[in-house]
C-alpha cells in the first residue's frame, strides 16, 4: 500500500479513525526514537520518551495547525521531552568564526570512498559518525536521515538557521576528515 | 553540493536506530486511555459550542414572542399570560432569592462557588493550551 501524505492520516484520526494513527507511528518511530536516543544515550529511556511523545502528539493532534510539517512538530515534541528528561542544555549557539575550516580535498575523499565496496563504505561512515558528539550526531540524523530542511531543524532545536548551517558545515568537514584519515590508514 | 550529496548517500546507507518490534502496538494500546481523556476534554467545549446557538435562538424567540402582537402568534398563550402569570411568578422568585442573599452565609457560599467555578474554567483553559511546549 502506498503511504499517503501525513495530513491524510491526521484527518482520518481526527475524523474518528484512531487506527490510522498506527501508520503515522510506524512511519516516524525510527527517527523519533533516534532523536531521543541521541539525547538520552539509553535505549529504555529513549523508548519510553518516544512512546510518551506519540501519545502526547495524539492528544494534541487537534491543535496541530498544519502550518509546519507533522514530522517537524513531532520531532520538536520529542526533542523538548528528551531535553527536559536529561536536564541537558539545549544545543548552544556558536559564532560563525568559532571554527577553522580545514581545506581537505573533499572531492578527492569522495572519489576514493566511492571506489570501495558498499559494505565497507557503510562500516566506514558508521565509524566516522561514532567520532561525532551526541549533538552533532543528532543534527546529522535530522538533516540526512530525516531529510529535514535547515528551517525544520531550526524549528525543532530552537537554533537559528545560520547556526544550523554552520554546525552542519563543521560536521561535514569533520566527517570528511575522519574518512580521509581512514582512507590513509587503509592505504598505508 | 556534490560533496554534500556524497555524504548524504553515504550516511543514508547506515540505518536509523529502531525501537523494539512491538513499539507500534504498545503505542496503540496506550492510545485508548488517552483517547478517553481527549473525549472528556472535547465534550465540555463541544457541549458549549453546540448549546450556544440554541440558547441564542430561544432567547430571540422569547423576546419576539413577548414583544410582538403579530396575529401569527395568536395561537400561543399570548402576552397577557406572560404579564399576568409568568412575570409575577419570576418576580416573586427573584424576591425570594434576594431575601436569601440577605444572609451573609448564603452570600459567602455563593461567592466561594463562583470563585471555584472561575478557577476551574481558567485551569481548564490553560491546561488545554499547554499540552504542547
Amino acid at each position: 500500500m502506498k503511504y499517503q501524505d501525513d495530513n491524510y492520516y491526521i484527518d482520518r484520526v481526527l475524523g474518528g479513525n484512531v487506527s490510522a494513527y498506527a501508520l503515522l507511528v510506524a512511519k516516524h518511530k525510527n527517527l523519533v526514537f533516534s532523536i531521543a536516543l541521541k539525547i538520552l544515550n539509553n535505549r529504555e529511556d529513549a523508548e519510553e520518551i518516544a512512546q510518551d511523545c506519540f501519545l502526547k502528539a495524539f492528544q494534541a493532534l487537534n491543535t496541530f495547525e498544519k502550518k509546519s510539517k507533522f514530522s517537524t512538530w513531532l520531532y520538536r515534541i520529542v526533542y523538548n521531552a528528551a531535553i527536559s528528561k536529561t536536564r541537558k542544555k539545549r544545543l548552544e549557539l556558536i559564532p560563525m568564526d568559532n571554527y577553522v575550516v580545514n581545506n581537505y580535498t573533499e572531492n578527492h575523499v569522495a572519489a576514493e570512498v566511492d571506489e570501495i565496496d558498499p559494505e565497507e563504505q557503510k562500516a566506514m561512515i558508521e565509524r566516522a559518525m561514532e567520532q561525532l558528539t551526541d549533538d552533532e550526531s543528532l543534527l546529522i540524523t535530522l538533516f540526512y536521515k530525516g531529510e529535514n530542511s535547515i528551517e525544520d531543524i531550526s524549528n525543532i532545536t530552537g537554533l537559528s538557521m545560520s547556526n544550523v548551517k554552520v554546525r552542519l558545515h563543521r560536521i561535514r568537514k569533520k566527517l570528511h576528515n575522519e574518512l580521509a584519515l581512514m582512507m590513509n590508514r587503509a592505504l598505508n | 553540493m556534490e560533496e554534500n550529496d556524497f555524504l548524504r548517500k553515504l550516511i543514508q546507507q547506515s540505518p536509523l536506530d529502531s525501537p523494539s518490534d512491538d513499539f507500534v502496538d504498545r503505542v496503540m494500546i496506550n492510545l485508548k486511555p488517552a483517547q478517553e481523556q481527549v473525549g472528556v476534554k472535547k465534550s465540555f467545549f463541544l457541549y458549549v459550542k453546540a448549546v450556544l446557538p440554541y440558547a441564542l435562538l430561544t432567547l430571540l424567540f422569547a423576546v419576539v414572542y413577548a414583544t410582538s402582537d403579530l396575529p401569527i402568534l395568536n395561537w400561543l398563550p399570548g402576552v397577557e399570560y406572560l404579564q399576568n402569570s409568568l412575570f409575577p411568578y419570576l418576580g416573586s422568585l427573584l424576591a425570594e432569592l434576594k431575601n436569601a442573599f440577605a444572609s451573609k452565609y448564603v452570600s459567602f457560599g455563593f461567592l466561594i462557588g463562583i470563585s471555584a467555578g472561575l478557577l476551574f474554567l481558567i485551569d481548564r483553559f490553560f491546561s488545554r493550551r499547554s499540552t504542547i511546549q
